[in-house]
């Protein structure tokens, strides 16, 4: 499933010695005593991709484990880790229109 | 002539006229709960007609009118300035200064104060608000406002008109440094910097919002939401606020705000346009029936929302989560397969075929293996990768044999044409179509040898095969080298050493598995089976002196779980070496245990005797009549403990007793055991009942209790009746009292989502004791399969089983159609009807129900002696000989095919004559 790469930020096309040193990068920025909720979804997402066995089989019939379309097309869209770097004080301000740019 | 207004103003002029007899006060009440709505527009229109009514009778300036002009006017220049309307919000925040140079701060109420603060320039404001120190209570809000102001417009020198001691003015020095790191984006060294703040400072929520920007960084949601919730209302960043709430909880954010487009920009939050297009396509797909042209035009926008650098692996996905849904909500696959023309055309075949494969339902009706054999065909699309290529069909052959197996599809009824397409698959198998799933299993793993849950479940496959016996040990060892930190391979080789009489190898197995889990208390307990084995081989040759020592090494072995098993095999094996005579002795001995012990004790020595041949038949006599004579100290047990009693020996037993089933020794008693128990005990005792077939008395109880005779006062609750609703219609509908779903639709609609949960896990108990459509119902809890036509037939035939398959594998699932009209003619054909004895491809051949009877009969694996009398018993009713020499002289071509006991049943005089011949 895709979405599983896209929690991860990786490509479908990775490969499978990039899945283990990008999940501990991201375990180290986002330790799971800091943010519980993204830990479990990052870690579940490496389960489901950590070798070419479980690689596969995810491919084949990772679909399955969704019962539900609307939450699986959530799961989805929201899986990509949007952007999150915070702006400066100033770029906030004149995207609320509150000071000019 | 006069200018025509356009719709809005036409609708303005409306209004106005609607409250020209309205007196001004209404008004400008209304006007000011506009302001407060945020909608300074519609508060503006108001004012403008207070004043023109106030002119008009010629009254005095109205008080307050100037105050809510300029917080109209500053709100709309806000409002504006938002927007990005820069210029038109200047003019407007001129006209919001003017109307201010008429107001009296110090006759304003503390809230019109405190608007009024808000919307001024801090320059502005400090020196008003320090004019007012003295003459007004000090309010938080106030000076939350200011300091807002200040960390804004940073223009600190203006709060030299405070006092030093004033909290906006002495906490200046510790913001403004951190102010500077706000504007580089460290929020977290902002929030450091501000640890000074009090949380009484009018600075304190900055504190707090660098706490939540710096949750939002760190991805830590749940942080975030604490933040959010310490931020006052009024807090200058709102729309951030909103959006970062909309980020941390989604369901809390979507309360009727709209969200600000710039503000997601900078934040790079934009998921919104992504969730309203998911959303979309959902409410496309929901409809009855669903927009498929929409659902198609949205999938390629969304796909490269989703994933802009790989819109087609996005595509893919969503195509697979439609596809997989297909099933649970009855949309039909083929207009979802159709839309696969938004890929290229290889893709399209993989993606449709995985699609097909995934959702396929292995039922009772079809197993359909064309989309596996499709999926296969096109797996370097997807498997780039020779390895990966070679996993990928490691898991299609596995998933082959566990859907088929798991789905129950009888090998001889899915058709040979399908037999031979997974042979296809295969390269080396057996060339017997039973021994399909193994095979499959064999070849997938040896594509993927490290598979041990694959193992596992070969070894499900070949447990019931006596045939496979060799082929079991080979997998085995297999199994016991490759994964040499696992006991468990080595257990069930001992126990497989075992049920063949390998008394040395099970012991060297079991050697092997201390090595490897020396704490496992699961080896010393096989091996005291292993000796209850060895002194049951001992019993029934008649070595007791042997039977004994084995016994004593049993129990040497000190294993508390099974000391009733030893108690049981020591009184049968007293029983059986002194004759008749040790019963009143073993009647004493029975009798110092407590009721439940005592009866289940009896049951247990009854069930293990009534398999040995050489027992006298007076000694099992005696014993029954003990039981019989036992039968009051029923009434002294709980319910619990008549479960305990009823319920099956574990599974580690079945080598030294002839059955599990404890049931049966008393079913006589069954309808007595169950009028002693109630509540969670009764649904125990029915699923013991029903496994062992006792489905009348059951079927009785419930029809009992329903009608509440014989029933303790508020025993039956609603929800217990509901289960036994469920009970009933299992029940009848298996015996073909009822048909449909109707039985079973009515008690699942009335049952809350507690109970629901409790009859599907009711429902799933009850499944492997049915058959057909009935079982996969209650599989998966959906009842509706049971109105088809072919669940009235208790099933499909199978002629039209096989008919099906082929036509499926054929031409794919659309040719429904056809193959209506293919059922319709099989339906109609007369040479369909009862199992024909004289054809080759019959549905279990007598061969192989000779082989499942001898399983049953426990003599697999005995020694000769034992087999010889076994024999000569079954051949002592003439009957049953004149019909074994039938099969002999019709099957002696298919003497290789036979196991070892069949051969000597069918053939006890070849080995003789070829001897002889010899």
């Amino acid at each position: 499933m895709l979405t599983h790469y896209l929690v991860l930020g990786l490509s479908p096309q990775a490969s499978t010695t990039e899945v283990r040193p990008r999940y501990l990068q991201l375990v180290r920025e986002n330790p799971p005593g800091r943010a519980p909720e993204y830990f479990q979804k990052v870690t579940a997402a490496y389960e489901a991709l950590k070798d070419e066995p479980t690689r596969v089989a995810t491919t084949f019939l990772g679909a399955r484990q969704y019962a539900d379309v609307e939450m699986a097309l959530l799961d989805l869209v929201r899986a990509r880790p949007s952007r999150r770097k915070g702006p400066g004080l100033k770029a906030l301000l004149a995207a609320e229109g509150i000071l000019d740019e | 002539m006069p200018k025509k207004l356009s719709r809005q103003e036409r609708k303005r002029e409306q209004e106005k006229n609607k409250h020209k007899h309205v007196p001004p006060q209404h008004l400008l009440q209304q006007g000011r709960q506009k302001l407060e709505d945020g909608d300074p527009r519609q508060a503006l229109d108001y004012f403008k007609q207070v004043q023109g009514a106030v002119e008009a009778q010629g009254l005095g300036p109205l008080p307050g009118l100037d105050f809510l002009f300029f917080c109209a006017y500053a709100q709309r220049a806000e409002q504006l300035a938002a927007k990005g309307m820069v210029r038109e919000a200047a003019a407007v925040r001129n006209m919001a200064d003017g109307q201010g140079t008429s107001i009296d701060p110090s006759a304003l109420s503390a809230d019109d104060f405190l608007q009024y603060i808000r919307h001024l320039e801090p320059a502005q404001a400090i020196p008003i608000y320090a004019r007012s120190v003295g003459q007004r209570e000090s309010s938080a809000q106030v000076e939350q406002a200011l300091a807002d102001q200040m960390v804004v417009h940073r223009c600190w020198e203006t709060l030299s008109c405070l006092d030093q001691d004033h909290s906006l003015r002495r906490d200046a020095e510790i913001v403004k440094p951190a102010v500077a790191t706000m504007d580089e984006g460290a929020w977290e060294q902002a929030g450091a910097a501000l640890v000074g703040i009090s949380r009484r400072s009018p600075y304190a929520p900055w504190r707090i919002f660098c706490r939540a920007m710096a949750c939002f960084d760190a991805q830590d949601d749940s942080g975030l939401r604490q933040a959010l919730d310490l931020l006052p209302q009024h807090f200058i960043l709102s729309q951030t606020v909103d959006e970062l709430w909309s980020v941390c909880s989604p369901e809390r954010s979507r309360k009727g705000k709209v969200l600000s487009a710039p503000v997601q920009q900078v934040l790079g939050t934009g998921g919104v346009d992504r969730e309203q297009l998911a959303r979309a396509l959902l409410a496309a797909l929901h409809q009855d029936p669903p927009h498929w042209r929409e659902v198609e035009r949205l999938l390629p926008p969304l796909a490269k929302a989703i994933h802009p650098e790989e819109p087609l692996a996005a595509c893919v996905a969503l195509l697979e989560i439609i596809g997989v849904g297909a099933r649970q909500n009855r949309w039909p696959l083929s207009n979802i397969l159709a839309m696969q023309r938004l890929l290229p055309r290889d893709l399209a075949q993989a993606v449709a075929a995985r699609i097909e494969l995934v959702n396929q339902a292995t039922s009772h009706s079809v197993w359909n293996v064309a989309p596996a054999v499709a999926y296969l065909a096109h797996l370097n699309v997807e498997f780039p990768e020779a390895r990966q290529q070679t996993l990928a069909r490691a898991h299609i052959l596995e998933f082959l044999a566990r859907s088929g197996h798991n789905g129950g599809a009888c090998p001889n009824c899915v058709g040979t044409q399908v037999i031979q397409s997974l042979w296809g698959l295969m390269g080396e198998h057996s060339g017997d179509p039973h021994l399909v799933y193994a095979d499959l299993m064999l070849a997938s793993l040896e594509l993927d040898p490290d598979n041990r849950e694959g193992y596992r479940f070969l070894l499900e496959l070949l447990r019931g095969d006596t045939s496979a016996r060799p082929r079991m040990e080979r997998v085995l060892t297999e199994m016991v080298h490759r994964f040499p930190d696992d006991p468990d391979p080595c257990l069930e080789l001992a126990l497989f050493q075992y049920s063949r009489n390998g008394y040395r190898k099970a012991e060297a197995a079991l050697e092997e598995a201390r090595k490897r889990a020396p704490h496992d208390e699961r080896i010393l307990d096989r091996q005291a089976v292993g000796c209850v084995k060895a002194s049951d081989q001992g019993r029934n040759r008649r070595s007791y002196v042997l039977a004994q020592r084995d016994l004593e090494r049993a129990e040497e072995l000190g294993r508390r779980r099974l000391v009733p098993v030893l108690l049981v095999k020591r009184l049968g094996l007293k029983l059986m070496s002194a004759g008749s005579g040790a019963t009143a002795e073993v009647g004493r001995e029975l009798d110092a245990l407590p009721p439940g012990e005592q009866l289940r004790a009896l049951a247990l020595l009854i069930l293990d005797l009534g398999a040995v041949k050489n027992v006298d038949q007076r000694i099992m006599s005696r014993l029954k009549r003990m039981l019989d004579r036992k039968r009051g100290l029923l009434d002294r047990l709980s319910g619990g403990e008549v479960v305990s009693l009823m319920s099956p020996l574990d599974d580690e037993f079945r080598l030294v007793f002839p059955s599990l089933d404890v049931a049966p020794v008393l079913a006589d008693w069954g309808a007595r055991l169950l009028a002693l128990v109630e509540g969670d005990d009764l649904t125990a005792a029915y699923d013991i009942l029903v496994a062992c077939g006792y489905r009348a008395v059951v079927q009785s109880d419930i029809t009992r209790r329903l009608a509440g005779r014989g029933c303790p006062r508020g025993a039956s609750t609603s929800d217990q009746d509901a289960l036994l609703r469920l009970y009933q219609a299992v029940i009848l509908h298996s015996q073909g009292a009822i048909y449909g779903s109707h039985g079973f639709e009515a008690v699942v609609a009335a049952a809350g989502p507690a109970l629901k949960e409790q009859l599907r896990a009711a429902a799933a108990r009850l499944a492997p004791y049915t058959a057909g459509p009935l079982r996969e119902a209650l599989q998966q809890f959906e009842f509706s399969i049971l109105d088809s036509p072919f669940a009235l037939l208790g099933g499909i035939p199978p002629e039209i089983h096989a008919a099906i398959g082929e036509i499926i594998e054929e031409k794919g699932p659309q040719a429904i159609e056809e193959l209506i009209g293919e059922l319709s003619g099989l339906l109609d054909d007369d040479e369909i009807g009862p199992f024909d004895e004289d054809d080759e491809d019959d549905y279990l051949d007598e061969l192989q129900e000779l082989e499942q009877l001898l399983d049953k009969s426990q003599v697999r694996g005995a020694s000769m002696p034992d087999l010889k009398d076994f024999v000569a018993w079954f051949r002592s009713d003439p009957k049953r000989r004149r019909e074994l020499d039938r099969f002999a002289r019709e099957f002696e071509d298919r003497y290789n095919e036979m196991s070892r006991e069949l051969r000597i049943l069918a053939f006890p005089k070849r080995k003789a004559a070829a001897r002889r011949a010899r």
